[in-house]
């Protein structure tokens, strides 16, 4: 039912023009996939640096709720733009990328990313003033920096894994376990 | 001028930035012409939309 | 004299350096040279396809995939380190915290990011060396790299070695804008490989 539901709304943005124009065009989705790519860089580097902050990594003389604040814009202008430019991969390509088993799986990390995220600054915002000179945040901030680090990992592994057709329902017909990964449609003819 | 001084790490870090900027300058805005060059040959006008490797 | 005694005031070691790989390489750039050194790399690069790195990437796609995922990780995590210190520098962030502190710690990430970028690289690039000897673009983005290491380990750490005050504060945007830029050509020449090759 899911699975339907999926692929007609993809069958409906494959189908707008732009969408196709997108796809084949080699400048435009280069770029876009370029920029998605690269603004990882902004996005994951500012997390990285706070997260190994609260785990006592990098910059362990600087306090914490600093750290957090300060590179909290530059990660955010990174994470928005990676979500644009994220959307418009989605949608040159909307047919194969939503029956891929990295992409759904990458679906449900963001999600987690976005609950650990959320935890994290809740528990940071209630708790910083006592600990925030420490070398180390306490266990609860650190577990939250290990999750990010490990989710948002998972996620950039799941992202450059959709690149790659191994379980792609085009491919697969006689496969069943690969069907079922992909949520691929019986008699399907758009892939 | 303040106290900053121009010893030998001075001189060496400005003049290999101005080099390392002039020729990163240099390189893109020379893939920014090929690349316009490319689309100009490819359909007679600059269309991003399109692929200019396909014909 | 300065703290490290190393460079005496009257040395111009760096600089002459600076000056003496800049004639190398417009020689080596406008002459038959390139071309003559090129031709000779290629027995190199097909001998990387059969090193184990480069086997283990052409057999194993899910290897090349995921190796290709942490060298983007590792890219991250340079990334950081370099915007980091790049904008303490130019005045961006962390202005209130002493230079010395945020440059120091940057590094350090910097290394462990520059490290894990230089071995996952260096499997990658062995398993698909026989196509990217071909692609002018790789060969930009290994003289980026090149340039960006020398520049990182040879002129910005040496000259950070100075408090922040006494560096001509000109010289030290330049600096910081020219990292910038040189680390973004550096992953955005890397990524267009990708492109070329198809």
């Amino acid at each position: 039912m899911i699975n339907e539901l999926i692929y007609d709304f993809a069958i409906w943005l494959d189908d707008s023009a732009w969408s196709t124009l997108l796809h084949e065009s080699y400048y435009m989705y280069n770029w876009v996939e370029s920029i998605h790519v690269l603004t990882l860089v902004v996005c994951l580097g500012m997390l990285f640096m706070i997260d190994l902050r609260m785990l006592g990594y990098a910059l362990p003389n600087v306090p914490a709720s600093n750290i957090a604040r300060r590179l909290n814009m530059p990660m955010l202008i990174g994470f928005a733009i990676m979500f644009i430019t994220g959307i418009l991969l989605f949608y040159a390509v909307p047919v194969r990328t939503s029956q891929s088993v990295w992409f759904r799986v990458k679906m449900i990390l963001l999600v987690a990313c976005a609950v650990n995220a959320y935890l994290f600054h809740r528990r940071m915002n209630e708790s910083v003033s006592s600990w925030d000179h420490d070398t180390k945040a306490p266990d609860r901030i650190r577990f939250g920096a290990i999750f990010s680090l490990g989710f948002w990992s998972l996620v950039v592994i799941c992202g450059r894994l959709v690149a790659y057709d191994w379980f792609d329902c085009e491919y697969t017909d006689s496969d069943n376990f690969s069907q079922l990964l992909s949520g691929c449609i019986a008699g399907q003819e758009r892939f | 001028m303040n106290d900053s001084k121009w010893d030998d790490r001075t001189i060496a870090a400005a003049s290999s930035s101005v080099i390392i900027l002039g020729a990163l300058l240099y390189y893109w805005v020379g893939e920014g012409q090929s690349m316009l060059e490319l689309l100009e040959l490819a359909y007679g006008s600059v269309k991003f939309f399109n692929n200019p490797l396909v014909f | 004299m300065s703290a490290l005694g190393s460079t005496s005031s009257t040395s111009y070691g760096k600089t002459i350096t600076v000056a003496v790989l800049l004639f190398i390489l417009l020689t080596f750039s406008f002459t038959d040279l390139r071309y003559q050194t090129w031709l000779r790399l290629y027995e190199f690069f097909l001998w990387l396809e059969t090193t184990p790195f480069g086997v283990i990437g052409k057999t194993w796609g899910a290897v090349f995939a995921v190796v290709e995922a942490i060298h983007l990780l590792a890219m991250a995590l340079l990334g950081g380190a370099v915007i980091v210190g790049d904008a303490r520098l130019l005045g961006w962030l962390f202005i209130d915290v002493p230079a010395r502190e945020i440059l120091d710690k940057a590094h350090k990430v910097f290394v462990v990011g520059l490290t894990v970028v230089l071995i996952t690289g260096i499997f990658m690039a062995c398993g698909v060396a026989g196509k990217i000897y071909w692609l002018p673009v790789f060969w930009y983005k290994m003289l980026a790299l090149a340039t960006g290491i020398f520049f990182v380990f040879f002129i910005r750490r040496p000259l950070l070695r100075h408090p922040l005050e006494e560096i001509h504060p000109r010289v030290t945007k330049l600096i910081a804008i020219s990292s910038m830029l040189l680390w973004f050509t550096v992953a955005a020449t890397g990524r267009w490989i990708g492109f070329a090759g198809s």
